[in-house]
């Protein structure tokens, strides 16, 4: 997963390649919306390390601060 | 809880009070801005301190008995004190700007006369002035000042009272003898200090008269408009200045409310007088004019340099935690924690959350404090407050409360020695090692245990002390297993509990106060027959003169500390001592998840402060300090002939371990092996390698929880895969992380992991699912 390119990622259940989709997520009474690739049948959301440990983890940072 | 009993936590906090010099002073001075500012050169704004407070700043200059240096903390350290009386001097000399501040508010009706121009009834007269009172100041000399007219400055002294006169309203009336009160019947109020000397008037005997009611407080007399004041009274000079705000105000309380009325003294109570310790501080000699007479305006910084600045800021400087939060003072710090415990989010947020769950728990901050505060106390408030209202990040502590879970829940047990069942006797001892030390190597348990059971009867109870409850701030959590801790004590008897950890102790003191606890280690030392002294001498087994590292529950528990030397002694190993003692290796309150950085800084502090490997007697100052890299021995290592081969930091590890101990007593007693309870994953077969199990191991991801999340993901579905490298990427949500394990199926419930990583925000549910 290292160069960012993710589209050789496929749902297991539906076999789909993932699209790109507007995301919200609940943390802290606080909800965060982030565009994310997802199955574009089932809805799975797929999130990469270099998100959760990037982005993500600055944002629940901030969030549990308040 | 409510806010006062917040307050009160700190209450006792000087840090921003006035220092001992201030209170010393008669006008309550604030001599640590003013040598300060003066050290700046900022002679403007030290002026106006001094005219603020001193009312006549060129007469008080000179005669001020300088009451401040009886309470100067420099010689404290061997110096003479800072040289006020230079020192003002050179701020009268070189302030360029000594225009009063007029101020503009509306004048008032009401009129008072003031007997006397000497320096007390000039100073309430101008406070009256400023405030807008008509007043007119009577005096029978034809010059002001009274019986200073006699200095040798006496011509600077008027013009400083004409300076200071100069923006307000305020008649004058010299060469005019009051004969009797009746001639001043005009006024709203009267306040007499026409001087010590008497004169053979009526009014002179009137206000004899009158002095025999002389009220202290209040400056009052039985005539309720006649206030008295200055020598007349018996009061100094300097005195009569120092309390003509306070007079004045209450003339104003009179004349507003028809009753003398004065404000509560809060600032400058006795017990709020603290001096301070000084470690460190330099010897300075006094500066000395080189004209022999005045400071140059150099000297008079270098003099003003000298000043210590009073501030006790013991806990801000000592605790790593508070200096990182930019050493938010105290009192900030309670308001803060009880503000926090109201906020309603998203309307409102919280402002301490990180500081909060960043504390060690270790109530270093108390030891060092003066006057006792222990400040982990307002942390508790916030954490307990938070859960209250449900707005505590609940990934701070989930880990370590499914860790106490496991260790109070399911690796628990208690065992009596078995002929004491027969027989149906108590035991009188009971070891408690607390749930750190076994996971760290079964061996600390076992050896300790068997050589305890040499000495006497001992039961063993494995179980958790409740610290990661307290420190989650789950208060019912922890009540509740204060309860079950102390069912145990009573069911087995009330035995004596032997301690293997200085932290559970503290707890144990604390919380249960009637269960009496003893020491492993003053056990050990009082028996030295039980040690298992290695062959070669385990001072063999360290690379070096060692150090002892002491737990941070140490500093209420001298018997341990003791105790552990008496046992370096024994072995024959010389020891070192390290110098900051009492603070947290880094692990206590759990706030490594909270804060990792602080965590990462105070971790590399410690075991910088000493390049010899330590020993220490705590299982999580060992753990923390070998994962660290640090060389580190428990003292039972060295004493107890310990296999370090089952020594371990792996999570996964350690819980096995617990087990491990509590089956060797289901066994003894006649139950066999303690089987976990299965889950369906257990079967998985894991492989990883090493980084990946560090990266467990930190962010406190457990092998099960990896096995879970692949188990549960292939019923679900949650998985995605990978065509170009074959990978599969398996989620899981847990209730407050999600998990992600990208693996390879290696064969039939066979994985090799590549990475994980979680998440704490969830995705929220479609109505679509997922």
């Amino acid at each position: 997963m290292a160069n960012n390119d993710y589209s050789s990622w496929k749902c297991a259940t539906c076999n789909k390649a993932l699209a790109p989709k507007k995301v919200v997520f609940e943390y802290m009474n606080r909800s965060f919306s982030h565009e994310v690739l997802c199955c574009p049948d089932c809805g799975k959301v797929f999130i990469p390390k270099e998100l959760a440990e990037g982005r993500m983890a600055e944002v629940e940072k901030l969030l549990e601060e308040k | 809880m409510k806010k006062e009993d917040v307050l009160n936590i700190v209450e006792k906090c000087f840090h921003g009070d006035p220092p001992s010099c201030s209170h010393a002073c008669p006008f309550h001075l604030d001599i640590r801005a003013f040598c300060e500012k003066a050290n700046a050169g900022r002679w403007n704004t030290v002026y106006k301190y001094m005219r603020d407070s001193l009312i006549f700043p060129v007469i008080v200059q000179n005669i001020c008995p300088m009451t401040c240096s009886s309470k100067c903390q420099r010689p404290l350290i061997g110096d003479e004190s800072i040289d006020m009386t230079l020192l003002e001097d050179a701020v009268l000399r070189y302030a360029k700007n000594k225009t009063p501040i007029k101020f503009a508010i509306p004048p008032k009706a009401e009129s008072v006369a003031v007997i006397g121009a000497g320096v007390a009834g000039l100073s309430v007269a101008l406070n009256l002035s400023q405030k807008k009172y008509k007043v007119t100041v009577i005096d029978s000399n034809e010059k002001p000042l009274g019986s200073l007219l006699s200095h040798e400055k006496a011509v600077e002294f008027i013009e400083d009272i004409n300076l200071q006169f100069s923006v307000v309203d305020c008649a004058f009336e010299y060469n005019r003898t009051i004969e009797t009160l009746e001639q001043l019947s005009e006024y709203d109020a009267v306040f007499v200090a026409s001087g010590a000397s008497l004169n053979d008037t009526d009014f002179s005997r009137e206000i004899d008269a009158l002095l025999a009611s002389f009220n202290v407080e209040y400056y009052s007399t039985s005539s309720k408009n006649v206030f008295l004041g200055g020598e007349l009274c018996g009061y100094s000079k300097i005195q009569s200045i120092a309390d003509s705000v306070k007079i004045a105000n209450i003339i104003e309380s009179y004349l507003m409310t028809g009753k003398p009325l004065k404000e509560k003294e809060e600032k400058f109570l006795p017990e709020r007088l603290h001096m301070l310790p000084h470690d460190g501080e330099q010897s300075k000699n006094k500066e000395l004019p080189a004209n022999g007479e005045y400071y140059s305006e150099d000297e008079a910084k270098t003099e003003a340099s000298r000043c210590f600045l009073c501030n006790c800021s013991a806990c801000l400087d000592k605790c790593e935690m508070l200096a990182s939060f930019n050493k938010k003072r105290p009192q900030k710090l309670a308001q803060e924690a009880f503000a926090d415990t109201h906020v309603a989010p998203p309307f409102s947020s919280c402002t301490l959350t990180k500081q909060v769950f960043s504390c060690n728990e270790c109530d270093y901050c108390k030891s060092v404090c003066p006057v006792d505060i222990n400040l982990s106390e307002l942390f508790q408030v916030g954490k307990v407050g938070r859960i209250e209202v449900k707005t505590e990040p609940k990934a701070y502590h989930e880990f370590w409360l499914r860790d106490f879970e496991f260790a109070s829940k399911q690796a628990n047990y208690i065992h009596f020695p078995n002929h004491l069942k027969e027989s149906n006797a108590n035991i009188e001892y009971l070891f408690f090692p607390g749930c750190k030390l076994g996971e760290t190597n079964p061996d600390y348990v076992t050896k300790s245990y068997n050589a305890l059971c040499q000495i006497s009867d001992t039961g063993i109870a494995l179980n958790c002390c409740g610290a990661p409850a307290l420190w989650a701030g789950e208060k019912n959590i922890f009540d509740e297993h204060m309860e079950t801790l102390s069912n145990i004590w009573e069911e087995a008897n009330k035995p004596t509990i032997i301690m293997a950890c200085t932290y559970c102790e503290k707890i144990f003191n604390k919380y249960l106060p009637d269960i009496q606890t003893q020491s492993l280690y003053s056990i050990l030392a009082d028996n030295p027959d039980l040690l298992l002294l290695k062959e070669n001498s385990p001072f063999n087994s360290l690379s070096d003169t060692p150090a002892i590292f002491d737990p941070c529950a140490s500093s209420e528990n001298q018997a341990s500390k003791a105790a552990v030397r008496a046992l370096c002694k024994e072995a024959e190993i010389e020891y070192l001592e390290l110098e900051d003692e009492g603070k947290c290796c880094g692990f206590g309150g759990h706030m490594r998840t909270a804060n990792d950085e602080l965590y990462d800084k105070i971790t590399n502090t410690r075991i910088s402060a000493n390049d010899a490997p330590y020993i220490a007697y705590c299982a999580n100052c060992i753990t923390t300090f070998s994962d660290k890299g640090k060389e580190c021995k428990h003292i039972l290592d060295l004493i107890l002939d310990i296999d370090d081969s089952h020594f371990t930091t792996n999570l996964e590890e350690k819980r096995e371990n617990l087990i491990t101990i509590k089956s060797s007593l289901t066994r003894l007693d006649g139950k066999g092996d303690f089987i976990m309870p299965i889950n369906q994953w257990d079967s998985l077969s894991i492989s990883l390698d090493d980084e990946t199990q560090r990266y467990m191991n930190e962010k406190l991801i457990l092998m099960s929880d990896i096995k879970e999340t692949i188990f549960t993901a292939e019923q679900d579905g949650t998985i995605f895969n990978n065509s170009e490298t074959g990978t599969s990427l398996a989620y899981f949500e847990k209730p407050f992380i999600v998990i992600w394990v990208e693996y390879i199926k290696t064969g039939e419930g066979e994985y090799k992991i590549i990475n994980t990583y979680y998440h704490r925000m969830h995705p929220r549910r479609d109505t679509n699912g997922k």
